[in-house]
């Protein structure tokens, strides 16, 4: 047999006892030999398979703790927040943030876009938060002074007609029969309805009464009910009084005159006696007060 | 062997028989490849149990191959345990001491070559040569455990072995 035969069967650990005294002399074999052993010295650790099983099925179960219930987790928490986000979505997508003043309250109201608006009492405004991105729109009912952010666009919303923000500061009315919209700051573009908008600038305004259109200049900075007082410019005496009952709680009861009287005066919001003084003595008319019931006759 | 067939990984008896039958194998495997840098335990169970988690794809004729190829492929992350190093055992696989001092010197500047030299060998050639000559695995074990061809693993061993010869013939 060849040498090179008995090293490779050496190597395989199948080299008969005969073949291997074949081999006792090379000096190759010896050197291989000394190798054969210096390498015993290099042998790997110690490894006990029952006790490393142990230890690995240790690891697996607190694995199992760690990692199964993980994805069981997280996909729960996942689908709670779909269903959450989808109810919030779809509950809010179409619902509209609002703000209603009763009689006789004012309310500050930041829009999305940290403009500030001020609800005079009796005032419904309402804008779709969550598609204030795509839809900066808000809608009113009653009347409101707005002062817009900086750069920010929105677009007031009535029955009457529409006001574009060109970035002001403004007060809109959108009360039966009245639209009127008062520019202190700045301009806005006012868009009765079916006609082309009429852009107004800083000190004036335009109202919508009874289907006439008209414009009028103003010299105050903001409207008389923010400082708790109305103010009234050649307007019919029915509205007059409506807005005497947004800030007061009382019943009028003016069925004895004639309400379509035009009427320029004030009244103010801190006191219903004086008020009532302001309205009724221009016109020489007379009232009388039964707890929340007013009377008023000539 | 018709049995086999049927048993499942899954089973914890099957599966704690693989462990009882390849882990000291998949053991010594993984020490000759990365050495002392790592806990070579940790290579076989994170072997194992990847093998749990895929219990339902792997058949039981198959689990070997799929448990040492996963630590074949194996390797260190860390760039500062690139270097592989086998420790040198401490207790001597022979227990006699009446040896003269010029001896004792001559045997440990030997070791310290043959140190050397072992772990200068290629990963390839180092597993063959150590399963074959400590782990006194034959060629065709071997050749199964690499998922190389017989012949490939008597070459592995072959040079390895005369690398060392070399190295070690200076002295």
């Amino acid at each position: 047999m060849k040498k090179e035969n008995l090293f490779l069967r050496w190597l395989d650990h199948s080299l008969s006892e005969a073949d291997r005294t074949a081999l006792q002399d090379d000096e190759r074999f010896s050197a291989y030999e000394k190798i054969s052993q210096a390498a015993q010295y290099f042998r790997a650790p110690e490894f006990d398979a029952s006790s490393s099983y142990d230890r690995l099925r240790l690891k697996q179960q607190e694995e199992t703790k760690v990692r199964r219930l993980k994805p069981w987790r997280i996909a729960s928490a996942i689908a709670a927040l779909l269903v959450l986000g989808f109810l919030v979505f779809n509950l809010n997508a179409d619902e509209l943030t609002t703000y209603s003043t009763a009689t006789a309250e004012s309310l500050e109201v930041t829009l999305p876009d940290d403009s500030a608006v001020q609800l005079n009492a009796g005032t419904t405004l309402s804008f779709n938060e969550e598609k204030w991105q795509d839809a900066r729109d808000v809608s009113l009912d009653g009347e409101a002074l707005f002062k817009v952010a900086k750069g920010s666009t929105f677009t007031v919303e009535t029955d009457a007609g529409s006001v574009q923000v060109l970035g002001t500061e403004f007060n809109v009315i959108n009360r039966e029969g009245l639209f009127e919209v008062t520019c202190y700051e700045g301009r806005v573009a006012v868009a009765i309805n079916g006609k082309e908008a009429v852009e107004i600038t800083a000190g004036q305004g335009l109202r919508l009464l009874n289907s006439k259109a008209s414009r009028f200049e103003t010299a105050v900075s903001n409207p008389s009910w923010v400082n708790d007082k109305s103010v009234f410019k050649s307007t019919p005496y029915h509205m007059i009084l409506a807005e005497l009952q947004r800030h007061y709680t009382i019943q009028i009861d003016a069925s004895a005159i004639d309400k379509s009287v035009i009427f320029t005066g004030s009244f103010t919001h801190q006191d219903l006696e004086t008020a009532l003084r302001a309205v009724t003595e221009p016109l020489q008319l007379k009232y009388k007060i039964d707890g929340d019931r007013v009377t008023i006759t000539k | 062997m018709k049995k086999e067939l049927f048993d499942s990984v899954c089973e914890e008896k099957v599966y704690e028989r693989l462990y009882q039958q390849h882990a000291r194998d998949l053991h010594d495997f993984c020490y000759y490849k990365f050495g002392d840098s790592i806990n070579p335990e940790d290579k076989v169970h994170e072997a194992f149990m990847k093998l749990w988690e895929k219990c339902k794809e792997v058949p039981f004729a198959k689990a070997k191959s799929f448990l040492f190829t996963l630590v074949n492929n194996a390797s260190l992350n860390s760039i500062k345990h690139q270097k592989v190093v086998l420790k040198h055992q401490a207790v001597k696989p022979k227990g006699y001491t009446n040896e003269t001092p010029e001896f004792v010197m001559e045997e440990q500047q030997f070791m310290q070559r043959f140190e050397r030299a072992l772990n200068n060998l290629p990963e390839g050639q180092r597993i063959a040569f150590m399963l074959n000559r400590v782990e006194g695995k034959k060629h065709q074990e071997i050749a199964d455990m690499l998922g190389i061809s017989r012949k490939a693993v008597e070459k592995r061993i072959y040079t390895a072995l005369d690398k060392l010869r070399q190295e070690i013939k200076e002295l």
